[in-house]
């Protein structure tokens, strides 16, 4: 007999989304370098069909070298920046904290396994929150959501992008964040204080810091609950709690206690060193993202044309090798083998 | 092999053409093209106008043909078609069944030689001496080939039997139905007579007689609807059970419970706190219409228990670390 999980523990959150840190960073480390392979291989081609269609001799000399691409620490500023971006894009839609969270920690997770270079951040944090109105319960109607004159987009964009998000989600779309589990310690710790206004303060002051902790990977890294618990012991610093009580109280052991203060003396450390980013780091990294972005995802690419003509015409050649159902040979063909090995 | 005779229909398309007397479907729609032994197919008008003087050689590769053996095409392929008739024309011979065998492994060998026979025959390699090899077989295993195949025809009957029970359940079935409207109709019909000669003939108020009627004429239509649930259920099934006794079905529901574990999605509660049962709760609090909540079995404690829950899941258990050790405290 297995020793008893917690149901959170076979939620695929903790199972699929859970890292070291070493292998978070090896994942993005992974994903990065064969994003620029990609890129480089790309926008070789594509500089290889212009110059076919110019017909002029290709330059060779100032080839790939001069493209600058993304590095990991670029490539995260950007999808952060956009991570941040979601949280002005809910309030004009009014949109609850629980969609929100879950669009961010979506896009966390598709730019786990997909680089910027490849899908533009902008679309994709759309989608993302397009997929948390859904699995959220709050759904909003497409034509609603991608109007041209709000968001400059258009539905087909957002509903392009759909199918390949969800499919880098591997489609798990159940998010547990730590706004349930700080409710719980605010209703537990009601044991232990009296004050009521103080600790409603506290619990508003934490809800911060619970926001805080969507834009950085504590969601790979930490259980919902551990996280809430240290957006607590940091609203309680701030407000002036004396969160040592609560927790003597409810960790009589000092063992375990020990333990779970390291856990979320770490867990405060990662949220107190959050830094929200500037748009002038972000400005640079885009003008630099425009010159490697990969081309065979870029619509307006001479590549991503040919693909598009490529794909249509194995399109069209299937269509026609479907058309004549049987040549007339066929049939003389099969009565002349008849004749050979013959049954009474 | 029967099951197929049964259940395909003819093959035809619209570009069929008889070779022989070249008339095409576009021509003649109801035109039939049979096949015969030598696989060189023609319309039942060249079959009638060849073959009715009895065998007569085929037009094309001169075989001797007879009106009686040809049949109906049933799929596009000719060559699917003659690897039909050759499993056909095996499986007259070699029709042991795993009963038959000691053990499974002898019947596997058993179709396995089966199979490499037929092979053979579909594609022509030794054709001579698979033809002995099945004529000795037939030879050995007469007797066995004989009570595999009256068995084999007894539960084909079987089968027929049953189909043809199901199929007149149903028409019978239907027909109570249809008598039940009947009937049903003939009753209204009646009632409506007596109702409209009770209010010619009889001095009470006229709403009265409506309205006492009303409640009568409610309970016959209910009536005849309880009666005909009876017996229409107990009579088929009946039959049914006896006839398909020896189908076991219940083989493929034992293979289906052993693939499903109920301990696998195990959890444990989660422990660590104390569920109270008053809490200052601003949110619970907050709840527009807390009667319009509570009807469905809502209460705030089940919100209670589940935020502490989540609170306390997994508090304890340290971040994933594999090749970095964490820092002691």
């Amino acid at each position: 007999m297995v020793a008893l999980q917690q149901n959170y523990e076979q939620s695929s959150q903790c199972r699929h989304w859970r890292f070291s840190r070493a292998k978070l960073h090896e994942i993005r480390r992974a994903t990065n370098q064969s994003g620029i392979e990609r890129a480089r291989a790309n926008i070789a081609a594509e500089k290889d069909e212009l110059h076919q269609q110019q017909t002029q001799p290709a330059p060779d000399s100032q080839d790939d070298t001069a493209v600058n691409y993304l590095t990991l620490e670029d490539e995260l500023a950007l999808c952060h920046f956009y991570e941040t971006r979601i949280e002005t894009v809910s309030k004009y839609f009014k949109f609850p904290n629980q969609v929100k969270a879950t669009a961010v920690v979506f896009m966390k997770r598709f730019f786990l396994y997909n680089t910027v270079m490849d899908y533009p951040p902008k679309f994709i944090m759309l989608t993302c929150l397009y997929l948390a109105t859904k699995t959220e319960n709050h759904f909003i109607q497409i034509e609603e959501f991608a109007k041209p004159s709000t968001l400059k987009t258009t539905p087909k964009d957002i509903l392009d992008y759909e199918f390949i998000v969800s499919q880098s989600l591997k489609f798990e779309f159940t998010i547990h964040h730590p706004y349930s589990p700080l409710y719980g310690f605010f209703l537990d710790a009601q044991a232990v204080v009296d004050n009521m206004a103080l600790l409603t303060q506290v619990y508003n002051k934490a809800m911060e810091w619970c926001h805080k902790s969507l834009f950085t990977d504590l969601v790979f890294l930490y259980f919902p609950s551990q996280v809430a618990l240290a957006a607590m012991l940091l609203a309680a610093q701030d407000v002036g709690w004396d969160f040592d009580t609560y927790l003597t109280y409810k960790f009589t052991e000092p063992v375990p206690r020990q333990e779970l203060v390291t856990i979320l003396t770490d867990i405060a450390a990662i949220l107190k060193a959050y830094q929200p980013i500037t748009v002038t780091t972000v400005r640079d990294i885009d003008r630099k993202l425009i010159y490697c972005r990969n081309p065979e995802k870029d619509p307006s690419s001479l590549l991503y044309q040919k693909k598009l003509q490529q794909a249509e015409d194995a399109e069209d050649q299937r269509r026609l090798a479907k058309v004549p159902a049987k040549p007339p040979s066929t049939e003389s063909e099969s009565v002349a083998e008849g004749e050979g090995g013959l049954v009474d | 092999m029967a099951t197929v005779d049964r259940f395909l229909p003819a093959y035809s398309s619209s570009e069929d053409a008889c070779p022989i007397c070249k008339s095409s479907r576009y021509l003649n729609p109801n035109m039939k093209l049979l096949v015969p032994p030598c696989f060189h197919k023609m319309c039942e008008a060249c079959i009638d106008r060849i073959f009715s003087l009895g065998p007569a050689p085929c037009p094309v590769c001169q075989q001797i043909l007879r009106k009686t053996n040809f049949w109906t095409q049933k799929f596009e392929d000719l060559q699917v078609e003659r690897e039909l008739q050759i499993r056909k024309r095996i499986a007259k011979f070699f029709n042991k069944r795993t009963e038959d065998f000691k053990s499974l492994r002898l019947y596997n060998d058993y179709l396995e030689e089966v199979e490499e026979l037929t092979f053979n025959l579909i594609n022509g390699v030794d054709v001579q001496e698979t033809e002995e090899r099945i004529q000795r077989f037939a030879q050995e295993n007469r007797d066995l080939i004989a009570s595999n195949a009256a068995r084999q025809q007894r539960e084909e009957r079987m089968l027929n039997h049953r189909l043809k029970q199901e199929r007149s359940d149903k028409e019978h079935q239907r027909q109570l139905y249809l008598q039940q409207l009947e009937e049903e109709e003939v009753v209204k019909r009646t009632q409506k007579n007596a109702i409209i000669n009770q209010l010619a003939s009889s001095n009470q108020s006229a709403s009265e007689i409506v309205a006492r009627n009303a409640i009568t004429l409610k309970k016959s239509s209910m009536a005849p609807s309880a009666a005909r649930a009876t017996p229409s259920s107990s009579g088929p099934t009946g039959d049914w059970m006896y006839n398909g006794a020896h189908l076991d079905d219940d083989e493929d529901m034992d293979i289906d419970s052993e693939e499903f574990d109920p301990l696998s999605s195990l959890y444990c509660d989660v422990g660590g706190f104390e569920l109270k049962p008053e809490y200052y709760d601003p949110m619970a609090s907050a709840i527009q219409n807390p009667q319009m909540a509570t009807a469905g079995g809502y209460l705030t404690r089940f919100s209670h228990q589940r935020s502490l829950e989540a609170a306390f899941t997994g508090l304890l258990i340290p971040p994933l670390s594999d090749s970095i050790p964490s820092p002691p405290s």
